[in-house]
């Protein structure tokens, strides 16, 4: 509710009166109010008398219309920062004593409460006359503190909250040569991170449509980072790249108070839009001269961090350095990848058997390729706990081969032998998220040209997967091709969402053997060559591929069918068996596909999809693309692509 | 539990109890009210639903409430639980990187248990020394996570006091 002027200007001058507020003018108060920081520190939404805060807890604000006035809540903060302090008492009711009840007042002063808010105004505004208050829970909390990443776990096609990654805030206390006893780990920093809160057990399809829609509440949350990385490097074998960034002592000072004060307040969430991604930025947005609105209807987290990249800060780059930390899948195949062939068949022996100790051409390693391959035995086991279909304990590390491997490991010297180690691209390095490709179409034996646009929100294909994207898997979702032919506009298809997920097997140890599938649904054509006949279909299948050349050729069968409309007697389902190959020989990628169709109840006689795909890639954000596919009909498709 | 495997859990524990008797400090596991409360289920991690691994609230208030309800000065300081929990957590990193000699979850552990960078070397060779005797022992295989994490704290404590000058735990 907006209050009438009138009154905002008696309770403004009310307010003026106290003693605190005493020291300030009106013009003074008014001008801070106005000033994009403050704003950014109350995350003020819109524009003019429809601007509100994301922020929806009560207790966020110290005015009654905090939410919508900012010059009513900077009042309101200021006097709330010169309260004297108040005894604390604990959950009974009873007065805490001593330095615990004393540093209990202190932690719930409103300058400890807020601490982003008080750093900031102590610039503006001369608050001598306002004591000091020390915060012993921030204090402890952002004790040694040096600089600030941000963390990208990469997407992971397992969870659909999880397809385009998540972004976390980690809090670093890089130095070395502070004075505190403990020395420097990343795994202890503290870590900020921003998710919906969901019910226990909430049902998958129940929770994305919720999670699009906004009917969840959401906040930020804290915690050592040693629990996110054991939870997605460990738990979803995703990779995470962690970008510094490089800000000045004040800065990182401010954006950690800010932090502080956001914690557990509440917010709706947005998948789409007022994701994990936005809220960070928004977050960091409270450094002067940092803006990152993005230019899209929805935030991606690598856009997010392709941003970040091409970011500059006081006249450097924002990034200062990236970090790459390998997932527990990464990590196997990295030592994996540093035996040799005769070696590798000892490890798949071994994590047969466990029998360490009368394998004499394991015994006959020397000692570091014996070092190797135990951590490689251990790494699988590791590995092997999330990927084994079925949590079966013998592919666990409470298996009797992982303990032999342990065992082993006890009796080798210390030391880690030094690895090759190849890191991946880091995704800021990669291409835009979006896609819109223009290309000329032509139908036989209709004989019809056209132009077809395609537009692609996100995210990628078999063929235009690269930096953070899975290597040979398709997240595509809200894809729309359409065609203008000289009689009509035509809708090729549209895919809500379309998937391909695979495990690019390295060696082929159960669980790493290249399990697939596939998950489309949307409206399709239902032939090349058909008018009138646009089908929602659901369809999907699994199978297994195997990654070749250093995974630049992949093949893959599958097996699998549809749901979909009966138009022209097509039948309401459909069984299918199909094949894939893919090349890569940068930067030309290739994709041959076919899938046979048998329909279920249909007067349609069994049918045959083959189509053949060409990209060649003109720059990071461009492509030339031909597809060429036969359907009881064929069309020829050739066209340019630019990513956004 | 089998009879059996009785037998080996027992053992097991008779020679994380001998080592333990040496301890001044408690074990957080057995005496601080934790183990039932906090590790109840060992894979604690893993088996929290999709929905709050993404909002990270249930763990994070869990850990709040754990650390209030039971921490005392004099008894089970926030380090001791602290580090309790990160090597529950942590267990098979970490007893892999002991086993290495070296590695950033054992630094981890160290650094919060009170080590300084100096003193971690010496910490983690006895450590080592020790854990390597829990390892290989019998029936260790068939112990719960929960029962190696706590012998693995008792070996980790009995080293740290000895070894590290402002030891937590």
């Amino acid at each position: 509710m907006k209050i009438p002027q009138a009154i905002r200007t008696w309770l403004l001058l009310t307010l003026l009166s106290t003693p605190v507020l005493a020291d300030y003018s009106q013009s003074e108060l008014a001008q801070v109010a106005e000033q994009t920081t403050w704003l950014k520190l109350l995350k003020y939404e819109g524009e003019g008398n429809s601007q509100k805060s994301a922020v929806f807890s009560e207790e966020f604000f110290f005015a009654d219309n905090g939410s919508t006035d900012p010059e009513a809540e900077l009042a309101a903060t200021l006097i709330a920062f010169s309260s004297p302090l108040q005894p604390a008492y604990d959950d009974k009711g009873e007065l805490l004593e001593g330095l615990k009840g004393e540093n209990v007042s202190k932690d719930q002063h409103p300058q400890c409460r807020f601490r982003g808010r008080y750093t900031w105004l102590k610039t503006q505004f001369d608050l001598s006359t306002i004591e000091e208050i020390n915060c012993p829970a921030f204090e402890e909390w952002s004790a040694d503190v040096d600089s600030i990443s941000f963390i990208l776990a990469t997407g992971y096609l397992n969870n659909p909250a999880s397809f385009y990654g998540h972004t976390l805030l980690k809090l670093n206390t890089r130095s070395e040569d502070h004075t505190s006893s403990q020395s420097s780990n990343r795994l202890l920093d503290q870590s900020v991170n921003y998710g919906a809160i969901i019910p226990d057990g909430e049902n998958p399809f129940v929770y994305i449509v919720k999670g699009i829609s906004g009917f969840y509440e959401a906040g930020f949350t804290h915690k050592e980072f040693y629990y996110h990385d054991h939870n997605y490097g460990d738990g979803q074998l995703r990779d995470q790249w962690e970008y510094e960034l490089n800000l000045t002592p004040e800065e990182v000072q401010l954006v950690t108070a800010h932090a502080w004060e956001l914690l557990g307040r509440k917010y709706d969430y947005y998948f789409f839009t007022r994701n994990c991604a936005y809220r960070m930025a928004e977050l960091f947005e409270v450094v002067d001269g940092v803006e990152f609105k993005p230019d899209r209807t929805f935030m991606l987290p690598q856009a997010f961090f392709q941003e970040l990249s091409q970011a500059r800060h006081n006249g450097e780059p924002l990034i200062r350095e990236v970090y790459y930390h390998p997932s527990k899948q990464q990590i196997l195949y990295n030592s994996y990848l540093n035996l040799n062939g005769e070696q590798q068949e000892i490890t798949h022996n071994l994590i047969a058997t466990g029998d360490f100790r009368n394998n004499t051409d394991y015994q006959t390693q020397p000692t570091d390729k014996r070092q190797i391959i135990t951590d490689t035995v251990m790494n699988y086991y590791q590995f092997a706990e999330v990927a084994v279909e079925g949590k079966r304990s013998s592919y666990e590390p409470t298996a009797p081969q992982y303990s032999a491997a342990l065992k082993e490991r006890f009796r080798l010297p210390v030391g880690t032998p030094e690895l090759d180690t190849e890191i991946p691209a880091a995704p800021h390095n990669g291409r835009n998220p979006s896609l819109l490709r223009l290309s000329g179409k032509h139908l036989t034996p209709a004989n019809k040209t056209g132009i077809q646009l395609l537009v692609r929100p996100a995210y990628y294909d078999a063929l235009d997967a690269r930096e953070g994207h899975v290597k040979n898997g398709q997240l595509a979702m809200g894809t729309i091709a359409a065609s203008i032919y000289d009689d009509a506009l035509r809708l090729d298809y549209f895919d809500l969402i379309n998937i391909s997920s695979v495990n690019n097997a390295v060696t082929y140890l159960p669980g790493d053997r290249g399990f697939a599938w596939k998950l489309r649904a949307g409206a399709i054509r239902q032939t090349e060559s058909c008018d009138h006949c646009v089908i929602p279909r659901f369809s999907g299948s699994f199978g297994k591929a195997r990654a070749l050349f250093d995974q630049n050729m992949m093949i893959a069968g599958y097996v699998g069918g549809a749901l979909q409309d009966n138009l022209n007697d097509a039948g309401y389902a459909y069984v299918s068996a199909g094949a894939d190959l893919l090349l890569h020989l940068a930067p030309v990628d290739i994709k041959l596909s076919s899938e046979a169709r048998q329909h279920i109840d249909s007067d349609w006689a069994d049918e045959y999809d083959h189509s053949a795909e060409l990209r060649f890639e003109t720059s990071t954000n461009s492509e030339l693309r031909i597809v060429g596919r036969h359907n009881r009909g064929s069309s020829i498709t050739a066209g340019y692509g630019v990513y956004w | 539990m089998e009879f059996k495997n009785f037998l080996k859990a027992a053992a097991l524990t008779a020679v994380v109890a001998s080592s333990a008797s040496v301890n001044a400090n408690p074990n957080p596991y057995t005496e601080c009210g934790i183990g039932a409360l906090v590790f109840n289920n060992p894979d604690v991690i893993d088996d929290v639903p999709i929905a709050a691994v993404i909002s990270n609230i249930i763990w994070d208030l869990g850990t709040t409430a754990v650390i209030s309800a039971t921490a005392t000065p004099e008894t089970c300081t926030g380090a001791a639980i602290e580090t309790a929990m990160f090597i529950n957590d942590s267990y098979d990193s970490l007893v892999e990187e002991t086993a290495r000699g070296e590695g950033e979850h054992l630094s981890a552990m160290l650094s919060m248990a009170g080590c300084a960078t100096a003193e971690q070397s010496q910490a983690a060779a006895l450590i080592r020394s020790d854990v390597a005797d829990v390892v290989t022992a019998e029936g260790y295989q068939a112990t719960t996570q929960l029962e190696k994490s706590s012998a693995y704290y008792d070996a980790m404590q009995r080293n740290v006091a000895a070894t590290c000058v402002n030891s937590g735990v």
